[in-house]
């Protein structure tokens, strides 16, 4: 059969916008002009922020990069070179929220202990933190290796837990803060009686734990900080997994709780020194009878900000809206 | 150490754990993101965005979601990535926040989405439809991608980081400046205004 000539030239046409509608671009896509204006003129703090982010991008990235070189057997550099990254990115990246700062901050502002117990409890965050993360991203590997998939927001039981744990040692420091400020009242007033003049005031009800108990209840602070591990750090071990590289990467999620320990250390230590001089300075202002009265003040403060600190996170975690 | 520097010691310690700033700068996941302004009749209507993760995330998203380990995302498995970890961000409205003359506009919907692994990275593509679109010509707008958790950190990628579909109306102009006021925190808004505003 023979097209015809209208036939021919209506194909011919045919064709020609069909190849015009496949040359043609779906979008016309322009690039615009964009002042970008410079961060120079940022106050402090959001300089600061703007700084640590930065850091933490870079820092991130090259702890990647050195887990690579750590496995693929590099000389002892890169190893401490990695190993020093990881530490610093986690003593910046523990400024952030979370990671237990707050909570450690206000028990020993609620607690007299010496700087050491605050080096002791800052170990103690950083060793959980790590075994945290491994015994975590060991069940998420597990279950992925099962064939499930499961998200860091899917193991729960963690961060209820520590929650938990948390308030219940406010709970704990407030009713202990409450029975030695009665204690405190009681002696204070045993003293006017007995009007033994030397204006000391704080032998008596005293409220901090000593030795064994503190240590117990050190412990259990730090397990609670410290069991809901980073979910950078998570992140980190599950790249580390993925690609068989567990060695280098349990190594370098060690130098970064280091790191985040330190933070934490150096932030309860504050603390602890803190409480020390105000309360060296109302000692010398108003004598034991006012350092006795900061004390009970400083007790109490501490347990009411730990307390909400564990209840209102509890809460937030079950998503029951507040009030 | 000098005593005066000593003294500053620990109130600069204790400024910098309840600073707000301070406290802000920990992200855990980290997205290069690049956007398209699609305009229809000078009304911007559309906002199309790609997300690259960080290695670590895609890393564990290309395990979970990559079924059959291709390096490939079929249909079904970004049905179940879109299922299981996209949509679940529209609790945070997908970290996109939009003003229009300094109000918070209401809505979008996710058109389009779709993920890919490019390399050893995980790339998100999508667009979100503005409901109703803005006219730059009324009142500017600025748009943000920001996580006020601050457990994304997002930062445009260095180049072609904004494109435009169609064309608002003459005179307009972008901007791009660290936020403040409403958009304090934010990194890198982008505001859009036309005419002689300032």
């Amino acid at each position: 059969m023979k097209a015809s000539s209208a036939t021919r030239g209506w194909l011919l046409v045919a064709l020609l916008v069909m190849a015009a509608v496949q040359a043609a671009p779906a979008q016309q896509l322009t690039v615009p002009e964009i002042e970008v204006v410079a961060d120079d003129d940022r106050g402090t703090f959001a300089g600061l922020t703007a700084y640590l982010v930065e850091f933490q991008r870079r820092a991130n990235a090259e702890v990647a990069t050195h887990m690579n070189a750590i496995e693929s057997g590099a000389d002892l550099g890169a190893f401490f070179l990695g190993l020093a990254i990881a530490f610093a990115y986690g003593m910046v990246h523990a400024f952030g929220p979370g990671h237990g700062k707050f909570i450690i901050m206000s028990y020993f502002l609620g607690r007299e202990a010496q700087v050491s117990r605050g080096v002791v409890m800052a170990i103690q965050v950083a060793v959980v933190h790590v075994i945290a993360a491994v015994v975590i991203v060991w069940l998420a590997d597990s279950l992925l290796r099962a064939g499930f998939g499961i998200g860091l927001s899917e193991v729960p039981g963690v961060r209820a837990a520590s929650f938990l744990i948390i308030a219940a040692i406010g709970i704990y420091m407030l009713v202990q803060a409450v029975r030695s400020s009665s204690a405190g009242v009681l002696s204070a007033a045993g003293h006017d009686h007995h009007d033994h003049g030397h204006g000391h005031g704080h032998g008596h009800g005293h409220g901090h734990g000593h030795g064994h108990g503190a240590d117990v209840e050190g412990g259990f602070m730090a397990l609670a900080a410290g069991m809901v591990p980073c979910p950078g750090a998570v992140l980190i071990m599950l790249y580390a997994v993925a690609n068989d590289m567990i060695y280098p990467g349990f190594i370098l999620v060690a130098a970064m709780s280091v790191g985040i320990g330190l933070t934490i250390c150096a932030l309860g230590i504050g603390a602890i020194l803190a409480r020390q001089t105000a309360m060296r300075l109302v000692e010398n202002a108003a004598g034991g009878g006012g350092a006795n009265v900061l004390r009970h003040t400083l007790n109490c403060a501490g347990a009411t900000l730990v307390t909400p600190i564990g209840l209102v996170s509890f809460v937030a975690f079950l998503d029951v809206p507040l009030g | 150490m000098k005593p005066r520097l000593r003294s500053l010691r620990l109130p600069a310690v204790l400024a910098l754990a309840f600073a707000p700033h301070g406290a802000a700068a920990n992200p855990d996941v980290w997205v290069q993101a690049a956007s398209t302004w699609r305009f229809e009749a000078g009304s911007l209507v559309a906002l199309s965005f790609e997300w690259r993760f960080d290695e670590y995330f895609s890393s564990r998203s290309i395990a979970s979601y990559d079924s059959d380990a291709d390096r490939r995302l079929d249909t079904s498995e970004i049905e179940r990535l879109r299922a299981e970890a996209f949509d679940p961000l529209s609790r945070f409205g997908h970290y996109l926040h939009v003003w229009a003359g300094g109000e918070r506009h209401g809505g979008h919907t996710i058109e389009d989405f779709s993920a890919s692994i490019d390399g050893d990275r995980l790339a998100y593509r999508f667009t979100a439809a503005l409901h109703p679109p803005l006219d730059p010509a009324r009142a500017p707008l600025v748009v943000s991608l920001h996580d006020p958790r601050n457990v994304v950190d997002f930062e445009f990628v260095a180049e072609r980081f904004l494109l435009v579909d169609g064309a608002p109306a003459a005179g307009c102009r972008f901007r791009l400046a660290r936020g403040s006021g409403p958009q304090s925190g934010h990194a890198q808004p982008v505001t859009l205004t036309c005419g002689d505003r300032s």
